[in-house]
């Protein structure tokens, strides 16, 4: 149930078009178009003309939930609802391929467009999801020059983490003990600014759980902690906040799930701050 | 005087200190198992003793920190159900009763749940067990309420029934109310029970509480025992029994509540556990009190160990085992209650 809620909580991107609507000419840009998920949210919304945006999901508004939250300012709110889309009669959807598919699977019925795009897991995929975004808003310019702006700044980041000694480990840890392998954004990130995925070394490729013995016994060097909401209480918390991690003595890193749960160029902050994490580690050691 | 009841039924029962030993040694070796058994089984982990050989310092961690207050909890819950149960049974001289059955328990997890998701325990750890104690009276209160004078087996069974179930369905409610999105998905544990990422913290928030209410349910097994000749015969032989009822009552909310509010509802427990001891006391309901309490503890070690190592995939809640082992029990129980009663 946790990796449905996790899957729920941050799908975002690619795929094919389920449906293209009739009369979906490429040459002019839809005027109406709403996200239906919160990674779309945050892509749409850096993609699109101003105005282009009639409704991002209530949780796209929430900055302690997404990064593009004040650029929703003004926009109609939608919980993934067909009834609360359809009256803003939109000419296209963008839709995360894990939620709201009852709801994309109307409007397409309803010939509306509709695009709907898997989570991001890679670098690769962020390109392609951006790539797709655009095609669909008619923004491919804009989404071009987002693409070589992110790889610019991956460069920089590899010279950066290539530049330090050799690889700490990692493990990201999220509430009730969920963590992320080397096949996932999270993981990409973190191999970007030159960690070893301790995650990996427990047999986990993209998503599992390590139990809090399962962390003192690979011992990483740094556990990078999120919680999504941390500041409601509940038991899945408060497995990142055990005891005998800080008997232990494992250095922890808090970094809100919100900074690199969606595949956008900004979750390469989350690179930028552990590389100077790895900075900081190698002075102290 | 007392000494006649308890030589009247004797049979072929063990000696009480051989019995008693057993009850602990048991509990002793399922504790054991809960020390050494562990759930890291991926590739590159390969085993506790290899860490011993290579990480010490980690494998030290892991015993005291991690398993060890999972054991020792598990012991306090057991101890805590065994006890109350026998003391249940024997003050309403109803073979069905139990903290579980009766919606103590159910009571004290809704208590907890909202001390704990509303971040109350946040602020001020200890009202968590707080919580679980004062649902735990809240809910006793009600059932005493609802059976009014007459405290028939099944009265009592039906009335528990629906506290439980009122119960369960507000701490639903109060899930899904809580601020944290995990928290409707946490349900299972708090109405199935489970051990798992417990710290030593918890055993020291829950305890306090805990040994006020087994030092109230110690101290009525004579009262307990003058009960079985009957209300009058017993107030007779001096019985205070609206004191008796007291002591009870609050030392069942105190150490459930406060076991629940660490462990979740563990159900059965304080079923079977009295049962299967009673003939092998005597039918002493003194000599059941700290067999029953041994016993529980070996119970709920027993079933988190199996709950441990046996689970395929995500780990089971232990209350699936007891209930697994105790509802059959409980089937055949109110089968004989019912031959009993025809």
């Amino acid at each position: 149930m946790r990796r449905a809620l996790h899957l729920l909580l941050l799908v975002g991107v690619l795929a094919a078009p389920v449906a293209a609507g009739p009369a979906a000419a490429a040459a002019d840009k839809p005027a109406r178009v709403v996200s239906l998920n919160l990674c779309t949210d945050q892509l749409a919304l850096l993609l699109a003309d101003p105005g282009q945006i009639v409704s991002v999901t209530a949780l796209g508004a929430r900055p302690e939930e997404s990064l593009m939250a004040e650029r929703a300012a003004g926009l109609a709110l939608n919980h993934g609802d067909l009834e609360e889309v359809l009256p803003l009669r939109p000419d296209l959807a963008i839709a995360g391929r894990y939620t709201s598919r009852f709801t994309a699977a109307a409007l397409a019925r309803l010939g509306i467009s509709v695009l709907e795009l898997a989570h991001a897991e890679s670098f690769a995929d962020v390109r392609a999801n951006i790539r797709r975004v655009a095609a669909a808003l008619g923004t491919e310019a804009r989404g071009a020059a987002l693409i070589a702006a992110m790889d610019r700044r991956i460069d920089r980041l590899r010279r950066a983490a290539d530049a330090l000694g050799p690889a700490p480990r990692a493990l990201i840890y999220r509430a009730g003990g969920h963590t992320l392998g080397p096949d996932s954004l999270a993981g990409a990130v973190l191999t970007l600014a030159g960690f070893e995925n301790a995650a990996e070394a427990y047999g986990i490729a993209r998503f599992g759980d390590v139990p809090v013995d399962g962390v003192l016994a690979l011992s990483p060097d740094l556990l990078i902690v999120g919680v999504y909401r941390a500041e409601g209480p509940s038991l899945a918390r408060d497995v990142t906040q055990h005891p005998a991690i800080r008997a232990h003595g494992v250095e922890t890193l808090a970094v809100p799930t919100r900074r690199w749960g969606c595949g956008v160029p900004a979750a390469l902050d989350v690179a930028e701050r552990l590389i100077a994490w790895r900075k900081a580690w190698e002075a102290g050691s | 005087m007392s000494a006649t009841i308890l030589d009247a039924p004797r049979r072929a029962e063990p000696p009480f200190g051989l019995l008693l030993a057993g009850l602990g040694a048991a509990a002793l070796v399922a504790a054991g198992i809960g020390l050494l058994g562990d759930r890291l089984s991926a590739d590159a982990v390969a085993g506790f003793a290899a860490l011993l050989g290579t990480h010490p310092d980690a494998a030290w961690d892991i015993l005291i920190e991690v398993r060890l207050p999972r054991v020792l909890l598990g012991a306090m819950v057991g101890v805590t159900l065994g006890l109350s149960g026998a003391a249940l049974q024997g003050w309403l001289r109803n073979p069905l009763a139990e903290p579980g059955l009766i919606g103590a328990s159910a009571a004290a997890a809704l208590g907890a749940v909202i001390a704990f998701y509303f971040g109350i325990a946040d602020w001020l750890r200890f009202a968590l067990p707080a919580g679980g104690t004062l649902g735990a009276l809240v809910g006793l209160g009600a059932l005493l309420l609802l059976v009014g004078r007459d405290p028939s087996t099944l009265t009592v069974i039906l009335a528990g029934v629906a506290v439980s179930a009122f119960a369960a369905a507000l701490t639903q409610l109060a899930l899904n109310l809580a601020p944290s999105p995990y928290a409707a998905l946490e349900v299972i544990t708090w109405m199935m029970g489970s051990l798992a990422n417990r710290s030593l913290e918890h055993l020291w928030l829950a305890l306090p509480l805990t040994l006020v209410g087994w030092a109230l349910l110690a101290g009525t097994g004579r009262a307990l025992e003058a009960l079985t000749l009957g209300e009058d015969a017993a107030r007779s032989l001096g019985v205070r029994l609206d004191r008796l009822r007291w002591r009870i009552i609050l030392g069942v909310g105190l150490s459930v509540g406060a076991a629940v509010s660490v462990s979740g509802v563990i159900g059965f427990v304080g079923l079977v556990v009295p049962h299967l001891l009673r003939p092998l006391c005597g039918y002493s309901p003194s000599r059941l009190l700290p067999a029953s309490a041994l016993g529980g503890a070996a119970l709920v070690l027993v079933a988190d160990a199996a709950v441990r190592t046996l689970s395929p995939g995500p780990e089971l809640k232990l209350g699936v085992v007891t209930a697994l082992i105790g509802a059959p029990f409980f089937l055949m129980l109110l089968r004989d209650v019912r031959r009993r009663g025809a």
